[in-house]
């Protein structure tokens, strides 16, 4: 009698820890993790990282500009303040669903190179070191999901 | 008596055990779920200290005041970079092996490692001009 007392005990200990282990691992599976990173605007880093990246790896087609400018276009497009070719460039390599603001910081001074009125959403900020014009340019790029300005 | 012992002990274990269990699942599994769906690449990163970090040194060697030391020089751009690379997130240290001047043609030994609270990466670099 007293056996089996003790089976049972055993049983029902087992059967708790159980019942309490599975409804750990159902909440923990179901529930949102609050500090997790946000998918879109991981993508949207990486999709920033990227076309400055690019830009930056893409020598000029002329040998004497690219000597002199690093084999960097956007070395050159920067020193020379070609902006024009900056936003042009962003607007072909920029999904149209994709917005964005490029600034660069240099020196003590921080200027805006294409300016596009910033959404109210979420904002994700990427950035580069780049070397131009003997300085070097910390550039912000701002992106934001909502259609650009004409 | 001593069966009642015997439940006691196996109920702690028992129990001892569960909770080992649910803590390691809730643990892994919240390391798993912050990690899901994110991307982890810090080579964007690496080609601009690349393409960036070597001119920058250059010229601030080369437009240093007289008298100024090749480690100095070194110091004063590694600090800028490991400044903007703090605020942007990233871990940037930058250690310097060695650096020697021979009729004007500079060479440093050095190497950095950049880290983005998830993955790190360590080269070893030298630069002459």
């Amino acid at each position: 009698m007293k056996n089996t007392k003790g089976q049972m005990h055993v049983l029902e200990v087992l059967l708790v820890a159980t019942l309490f282990t599975s409804t750990i691992n159902v909440a923990v599976s179901v529930l949102p993790t609050s500090d997790a990173n946000n998918f879109e605007e991981n993508d949207l880093y990486f999709t920033g990282l990227e076309i400055l990246e690019i830009l930056d790896e893409w020598a000029p087609a002329n040998s004497t500009i690219a000597a002199a400018h690093h084999d960097s276009t956007l070395s050159w497009w920067l020193a020379t303040d070609n902006h024009t070719a900056i936003r042009q460039y962003l607007d072909s390599g920029l999904s149209s669903s994709l917005s964005y603001r490029l600034e660069g910081t240099h020196g003590s001074q921080t200027e805006s190179i294409v300016d596009r009125t910033v959404h109210s959403g979420p904002v994700t900020q990427t950035f580069r070191l780049v070397w131009a014009d003997d300085e070097l340019w910390e550039l912000n790029l701002q992106l934001w999901y909502g259609y650009r300005e004409d | 008596m001593k069966d009642k012992a015997q439940l006691l002990l196996v109920s702690g274990l028992l129990m001892s055990i569960t909770l080992i269990a649910v803590t390691s699942t809730i643990t892994h599994s919240v390391n798993l779920g912050n990690h899901q769906g994110e991307r982890h690449d810090i080579t964007p990163v690496i080609t601009s200290l690349e393409n960036s970090f070597s001119l920058a040194l250059e010229y601030e060697v080369l437009n240093a005041a007289d008298g100024t030391e090749l480690s100095t020089s070194f110091e004063v751009v590694t600090e800028n970079f490991e400044s903007i690379l703090a605020s942007r997130g990233y871990s940037l240290l930058y250690t310097l092996t060695s650096a020697t001047e021979n009729n004007n043609t500079y060479t440093y030994v050095y190497s950095y490692e950049l880290n983005d609270n998830t993955m790190s990466v360590s080269l070893d670099k030298s630069l002459t001009f």
